[in-house]
């Protein structure tokens, strides 16, 4: 069970009001103060948009909103299950909390809900703004849990869930991490024998070495052929488990390596969840 | 210098019924789809606006094998996203195409008989009809039957998702990131949103009164509009026209509702409308979001008088023809104000007689022929603040 949230921050620190950390659900208070904390870490407050990516979405209170329609036979429901059940809570909630009136967006697009999500962050980076706010999160709950199991997904996966936001700027400044250098979504419906000489080309196209990369594979196929080109691979998924957004949580890990004196110059992430699409992203030490 | 970004091809079925051609007819007779619910039982008296075809129908025209795991959403979406793609009679070959789909409701009308199996008794439930649950699996089915490689991605932002899905397709493709994009939205009705507003209490049992003084709520709608969007190099059919403004704001007021000032639909309107270059006296038609909620048209109105002072532009509410289409809404109404700015119609705001208190203004009410309308814009609003405005001009001028 290494992905499952077994400490949880004190949200009091980041959402100090009872009420409003009350009536939040689960993945709206991991998000919202994972948000926060990458504001903190960024150094300052002031952003240009809100981009966010889940592939699950607001699942408890959607749940709780379906079992409340049969339990009362459709009469006397309270909205606020319903009203927390779309997908773009997290965002909006945010942008309360900061009171902020910019660009706000969220992607629901399974695997690569995160990397739609950095996509628009790059493309509004590309248009002239100055920092961006995006994140990826999923939340496991009982139900999602239990029926993963019932289609067999816990044999082969392990489950796992996460939430985590960064700030992308235009520039390097003082407290940059490293830099996001190459993203692509391999296309739906590519067959499973296209993605290595997919990867290889994407390595050759952003002069990626064997001797100064490392990789952080989430697609279980790809470990040992990769492994076999030379590269140093892990699995990181072994730290978050299995869900649609875990390549932020990769993504965390690689911006993690480049702190560490003598770690990689670059770290490519190769993710996958379940029957997705690949993706990858080139992250580099600045 | 920045690629014009031109819309090729459009598609919708909507209440008014299926394909482009069944929403002028509508629009023009100044007939309404709206009725009442046959889709499914439930305890609610609604009046909703209803597709009317059977998903089997629906299945049938796209030549799909008639399965019950296909949601509602996917089959309108595809409906709508195919007849774009055959109206601007593009050739594919060596062009780079993407699809950017809206959706709110994803394949909830399947999922929520799954889970009335599943509550009875945690073994139960046929898993089949969880495959489309997630928003992101109708985005993808529907890109395999379209035969779409090069990129697609699903946006969820509420009721204004399908504006967001057009922005980002104009964006990409003006980045130089794809040539061609089918984007917009599609949402089915189902038990969940429907219990959902009536929870709010916003669903009206009447006929919703847009922008009206006695309007008390909103009639839920369904269907699904997408534009082909493109780049100047590539030839298509007609111009409907091209995209020459965008913005997306937060209100940043409550998670449902609107601030009185208007602040996210002003901010959203004023920042598509600076994008675009246009002044403010060139739009000719703005096709509002005007729900038929006290909150919204309230809000919505008093940000037009904000942005336009005394001259705000000719504008409806096309509401009262679809209902409330929620994730699809963008991409419906996007639908419309081309139609409004390519065949020179502004489109009349149903069921209106008289003005709202807070905000002084009054929608078209009948159907006007427009002959030289050189900009519309079209507004969709969401829960969470969401407010997204996008601007047309004329490819004729």
């Amino acid at each position: 069970m290494a992905g499952i949230t077994r400490e949880e921050p004190d949200y009091k620190n980041y959402i100090p009001d009872a009420g409003l950390r009350r009536r939040m659900s689960r993945v709206i208070r991991m998000s919202v103060a994972s948000a926060l904390m990458a504001l903190e870490d960024s150094g300052k407050g002031e952003i240009d948009a809100i981009v966010t990516g889940t592939g699950w979405g607001c699942l408890a209170d959607t749940e709780k909103f379906l079992i409340s329609i049969l339990d009362n036979s459709e009469r006397l429901l309270n909205p606020s299950s319903f009203i927390q059940s779309t997908s773009n809570t997290i965002g909006a909630q945010i942008a309360l909390m900061l009171e902020d009136k910019h660009y706000n967006s969220t992607y629901v697009h399974g695997g690569s809900s995160f990397e739609s999500a950095l996509l628009d962050a790059s493309l509004l980076i590309y248009e002239g703004k100055k920092r961006i706010l995006a994140g990826g999160f999923d939340e496991l709950t009982l139900t999602k849990s239990h029926l993963l199991e019932r289609m067999g997904m816990w044999k082969k996966y392990i489950p796992g869930e996460g939430s985590h936001f960064f700030v992308l700027e235009g520039e390097k400044g003082d407290h940059t991490h490293g830099k996001l250098a190459a993203l692509e979504i391999l296309p739906h419906g590519t067959a499973v024998e296209e993605v290595l000489p997919a990867l290889k080309r994407f390595l050759a196209e952003t002069g990626t070495e064997k001797s100064a990369a490392e990789i952080l594979c989430g697609d279980h196929i790809l470990l040992p052929p990769v492994s076999e080109m030379g590269f140093i691979v892990n699995d990181y998924k072994e730290h978050c488990g299995e869900y649609p957004t875990a390549s932020a949580c990769a993504l965390h890990q690689a911006l993690m390596a480049f702190k560490e004196q003598g770690g990689p110059e670059r770290v490519v992430i190769v993710s996958k969840y379940i029957n997705d699409v690949t993706t990858f992203m080139l992250t580099e030490r600045v | 210098m920045a690629t014009d970004v031109y819309i090729g091809g459009l598609g919708c079925v909507t209440a008014l019924g299926r394909g482009v051609d069944s929403q002028l007819k509508g629009l023009k007779e100044g007939r309404s789809g709206l009725g009442r619910l046959t889709l499914f039982e439930t305890s609610h008296d609604a009046t909703v606006g209803e597709v009317p075809l059977s998903n089997r129908e629906l299945a049938e025209m796209l030549n799909l094998p008639f399965v019950k795991e296909y949601s509602r959403t996917t089959l309108l979406g595809l409906a709508a996203a195919s007849e774009a793609l055959a109206d601007s009679a593009i050739e594919r070959d060596g062009l780079r195409i993407g699809f950017i789909s809206a959706t709110s409701v994803g394949g909830m009308d399947v999922s929520e008989l799954f889970y009335r199996e599943y509550h009875k008794d945690k073994n139960r439930g046929k898993l089949r009809q969880l495959i489309g649950h997630d928003c992101g699996a109708s985005t993808q089915f529907m890109c395999e039957q379209l035969g779409i490689n090069d990129f697609s991605t699903t946006i969820n932002t509420a009721c204004s998702s399908a504006n967001n899905a057009i922005m980002l397709g104009t964006r990409m493709i003006k980045a130089g990131m794809l040539d061609v994009v089918i984007a917009g939205g599609t949402d089915s009705l189902c038990r969940f949103t429907v219990n959902g507003f009536s929870s709010l209490g916003i669903l009206d049992r009447e006929l919703c009164r847009p922008f009206d003084h006695s309007r008390a709520g909103l009639n839920l709608g369904e269907g699904a509009g997408y534009l082909l969007l493109c780049s100047d190099k590539v030839k298509t059919a007609r111009r409907y026209g091209r995209v020459t403004g965008y913005a997306n704001a937060n209100d940043a007021f409550h998670q449902t509702a609107s601030s009185s000032t208007g602040d996210g639909a002003f901010l959203a309107m004023k920042g598509a409308l600076e994008m675009s270059g246009a002044d403010a006296g060139k739009i000719g038609y703005i096709n509002v979001h005007g729900t038929g909620t006290q909150n919204n048209d309230a809000s919505e109105g008093v940000a037009m008088k904000r942005l336009f002072s005394g001259s705000v532009p000719p504008f409806s509410s096309t509401k009262g023809f679809t209902g409330h289409t929620l994730g699809a809404a963008g991409g419906v109404e996007s639908v419309f104000a081309l139609l409004s700015l390519y065949y020179g119609f502004i489109w009349p705001n149903l069921n209106f007689r008289n003005r709202i208190e807070e905000a002084d203004v009054t929608p078209v009410t009948r159907c006007v022929k427009a002959g030289n309308l050189r900009a519309v814009m079209t507004n969709s609003f969401g829960f969470g603040g969401n407010c997204t405005s996008l601007v047309f001009e004329s490819a004729k001028f």
